[in-house]
């Protein structure tokens, strides 16, 4: 186990500095030039104090004037990874009382929020929905449900938030329309935000148990008397929701990174606009911000489902 | 599944109930007013700090006392002396002229970095201190003792007196700044002169201003507690003004802008800011001022204004929007199409024959591609030129109009005092907002002599002869319409007097709770 620990740690590390290189890069290879061009532009004297505070006048990628440490240190990306090993992200161009770790630091568990909570509705609305087609395999029921998927997978979440808003905010008149805070605010995001991953989910579980269902064991199960809802829930899941197992490090990455919408509608503090918005302003440690973090989730997700599937299932190999 | 607990219970937190909500725009860029750049964190920060004087709505050349009890004025217009009142900081230390100086002092150092220093050029030697040429003693502001400060301008300037209500201008808690540097705007360590007190700022979120019981006009302050959320998006925040949670919003979705006017609770006006189209004069064909005219006079506003912007917006004839005080517009270019052919034909393109290749530069959004639609109409039919459609994104955009390339763009601007040489400034040589590459000697010496011209007749004389060098003569820039306020105000929220520049001023507003309670049983 530990040897393998050890190289999961390793590419981890790799991965986040490739990743964080390539953002890097690309954020400066983007038309635009400076972070500060505005449309009051700042005069050049403040263009150039506040270069230098931010060290905008620092070569790139490799200080070539020096043949030393300075190489690689004395250059923009070598001053942000050096602070990112003292934990300081870097400031924000945008927000200029405010460093990186103040930007996005809240919006984590914000986002970590929406996103738990979404893919706990799209698990208990999929998963069900996939349950129950399954089991009525080609009847109505089954074709509703398909279509319903389908559906949830197509509709935009741009058309989709604001119907819900003006039937259940203003129709209804029994949910607010934006804020966050309260647990009443987080029902009409949590479930914008879970339906298309429920819907897909419903496809996985569907398909699945479908084709559990079709297996030898399970006939001998019907056979010995087994009452169906055990055959189903209890023999058939076990293997039938393998390939939800594995849709749920593309789920969570899905979710976790495709809120902007969400967060826009319905006035969420969350790490999604933050991104987006970063990046159309260029502020770039933001931006890189916003990018070790999801990385950062996204590879200790990944991780924990890969644990979850190999305790699941038994023929994969545990060395 | 624990994790999911954790999580809920650390950050939902309850909403509380707040004498005020408002949404005044997404979240400001800083609250020191140093600092800051935009009209939403400006809104802010004047409930936050105090400065010297306070704008006076109803009569702007004569502002209201603020720090500054009373003050009075050299004969040559070049020295004020304000006489401090016995105010304190939010923390019990008094207010004295150092920290004017101070804080001055700060914002005038080139290598903070302030957008806004240069309106500190209006002292004696401020360009030179900044510049590096003189040390700060020589700078025209000094503390006379602790409740006198003299400032000494360059030049007689008679806007001053407005400016000293302008954020920039509003002193910062010097131990504060000292102490803390970066941190020093969070809600823990915020100290302030103005009416409210930072009580909590979540990032992207909200808000939250408590009444400060230290501010020196404490007893007119009628709110408790003030809400300030930071919400981008105009149709989420009129849905949180619809459902009740918010209180005022100062922007509204443009597509339900006619459903939305003709309400009691909006309160709309012409606002003191200008639309208007800038034209390249480095590059051919916009070196020529004849072009230039005529790609202005090809243009009616009245439509543009009645069908496209609705509203309160209004057809532009000069550059500096009508209303501000001493201030008379002129006549501008009007629509007129024959004109306009015959100025293209001058120029050697008649009926746009052989007229080279040009595109209008704008910043992709709703409003600009409609505009930009009318606009290249406009010049179709009446010219017979078919202009391009450039909308790059937001930061090329910037960029490609501070660099020159562009053919004809867009642009915006609104006044951050209300008088003339706002706008006018803009255009003389070297002001880095020109960005037309347009210079000429007498405009720049009309606008410079009517700077310093305090008797108000023959100083609107001299802005008007500027304006129309500027507009009817070399037309490196073609008005379209002046913005306009669309605020949405609840009946139970009174106190915001309708004015030019839509000053939010938060702590003039009250609540009348009855009107309140009123209409919340109705609902």
């Amino acid at each position: 186990m530990i040897p393998h620990f050890l190289k999961r740690a390793v590419s981890f590390v790799v991965t986040l500095f490739i990743v964080l290189l390539a953002t890097f890069v690309i954020m400066n290879l983007a038309p635009g030039d400076n972070p500060f061009a505005d449309e009051r532009p700042p005069s050049p004297e403040v263009i150039e104090a506040r270069n230098k505070k931010y060290h905008l006048d620092r070569p790139l990628l490799l200080n070539t004037r020096t043949l030393s440490a300075d190489t690689f240190t004395d250059t923009q990306f070598g001053i942000y990874l050096n602070g990112l090993l003292h934990g300081d992200l870097g400031p924000s161009f945008q927000y200029m009382d405010r460093d990186v770790n103040d930007v996005l630091g809240p919006a984590i568990p914000v986002s970590l929020l929406l996103g738990a909570i979404g893919l706990t509705v799209a698990l208990a609305l999929g998963i069900p929905a996939g349950v129950i087609a399954a089991v009525r395999y080609n009847s109505w029921t089954d074709r509703a449900a398909i279509t319903a998927a389908m559906g949830g997978v197509i509709l935009p979440n741009f058309i989709l938030g604001p119907l819900l808003v003006m039937v259940f905010a203003f129709g209804l008149g029994i949910l607010p329309p934006a804020g966050w805070g309260r647990p009443v605010d987080m029902i009409l995001p949590a479930f914008l935000t879970g339906l298309p991953a429920a819907a897909m989910i419903a496809r996985l579980t569907r398909a699945g148990l479908i084709e559990e269902l079709r297996k030898d064991y399970i006939r001998a199960a019907r056979a010995r008397g087994v009452p169906e809802y055990k055959v189903v829930l209890k023999h058939a899941m076990k293997n039938g929701i393998l390939p939800v197992v594995s849709y749920l490090g593309p789920a969570a990455a899905n979710v976790l990174t495709g809120t902007v919408v969400v967060e826009t509608i319905f006035a969420i503090p969350g790490m999604g606009t933050h991104f987006v918005d970063g990046a159309i302003q260029r502020d770039y440690k933001v931006v890189l911000g916003a990018v070790l973090v999801y990385c950062v989730l996204l590879m200790t997700f990944n991780f924990l489902v890969d644990l979850a599937y190999r305790f699941l299932d038994p023929r994969v190999e545990r060395t | 599944m624990a994790l999911f607990c954790g999580l809920w219970i650390g950050c939902a937190d309850q909403t509380r109930d707040f004498d005020l909500t408002l949404v005044v725009g997404g979240e400001p860029e800083s609250l020191d007013p140093a600092q800051i750049q935009s009209l939403s964190a400006s809104r802010i920060a004047d409930s936050l700090f105090e400065g010297l004087t306070n704008l006076n709505i109803a009569d702007p050349t004569h502002p209201l006392p603020g720090l500054a009890e009373s003050w009075t004025s050299s004969d040559d217009g070049r020295t004020y002396t304000f006489h401090l009142r016995a105010a304190r900081w939010s923390n019990n230390a008094p207010v004295t002229a150092h920290d004017f100086v101070y804080s001055w002092k700060r914002l005038l150092t080139r290598s903070n970095g302030f957008q806004y220093a240069d309106f500190l050029f209006y002292l004696k030697n401020g360009r030179r201190y900044y510049d590096g040429e003189v040390p700060f003693d020589q700078v025209g502001v000094r503390a006379a003792g602790d409740r006198t400060l003299v400032v000494t301008l360059e030049r007689p300037t008679a806007h001053f007196l407005q400016l000293t209500a302008f954020t920039t201008f509003r002193p910062v808690y010097p131990p504060s700044v000292e102490q803390r540097n970066g941190g020093w705007t969070r809600p823990e360590h915020f100290v302030t002169s103005g009416p409210f007190v930072l009580e909590e700022w979540r990032f992207k979120h909200r808000i939250v201003l408590r009444k400060n019981p230290r501010y020196w006009d404490a007893a007119n302050v009628r709110l408790e507690s003030v809400a300030l959320l930071a919400v981008k998006s105009e149709n989420t925040a009129l849905n949180l003004y619809e459902s009740g949670a918010v209180d005022f919003i100062s922007s509204v979705p443009g597509p339900i802008l006619d459903t939305l006017k003709v309400r009691d609770d909006f309160q709309g006006g012409v606002a003191f800011g200008t639309y208007f189209i800038r034209f390249n004069t480095q590059r051919k064909p916009f070196d020529d001022p004849r072009i230039r005219q005529a790609f202005a006079l090809a243009i009616d506003r009245q439509t543009l204004v009645r069908h496209v912007t609705r509203g309160h917006t209004q057809a532009a004839r000069g550059f500096v929007p009508p209303g501000s005080p001493g201030y008379d517009a002129i006549e501008g270019l009007r629509f007129d199409p024959d004109d306009a052919r015959r100025l293209l034909a001058e120029a050697g393109y008649p009926d746009g024959k052989g007229f080279p290749k040009v595109a209008y530069l704008f910043n992709k959004n709703e409003n600009n591609t409609e505009i930009a639609q009318v606009l290249k109409a406009a010049w179709k039919d009446v010219l017979n030129i078919d202009v391009g459609m450039d909308d790059p994104d937001w930061k090329v955009y910037v960029g490609r109009l501070t660099g020159l390339q562009y053919d004809l763009s867009r642009g915006n601007w609104y006044g951050d005092y209300l008088a003339p040489s706002t706008f006018l400034d803009m255009f003389t040589t070297g002001n880095h907002f020109n960005q037309t590459g347009w210079s000429d000697a007498d405009y720049d010496r009309l606008v410079d002599t009517a700077n310093q011209t305090l008797a108000a007749a023959p100083r609107r004389a001299l802005y008007r002869e500027a304006e129309q060098i500027l507009v009817e003569q070399q037309t490196p820039i073609a008005p379209l319409f002046h913005t306009a306020t669309t605020n949405m105000i609840k009946p139970w929220v009174k106190g915001m007097t309708p004015n030019l520049r839509n000053v939010i001023r938060v702590k003039d507003f009250w609540v009348d709770t009855e009107a309140k309670n009123r209409s919340e049983t109705a609902q």
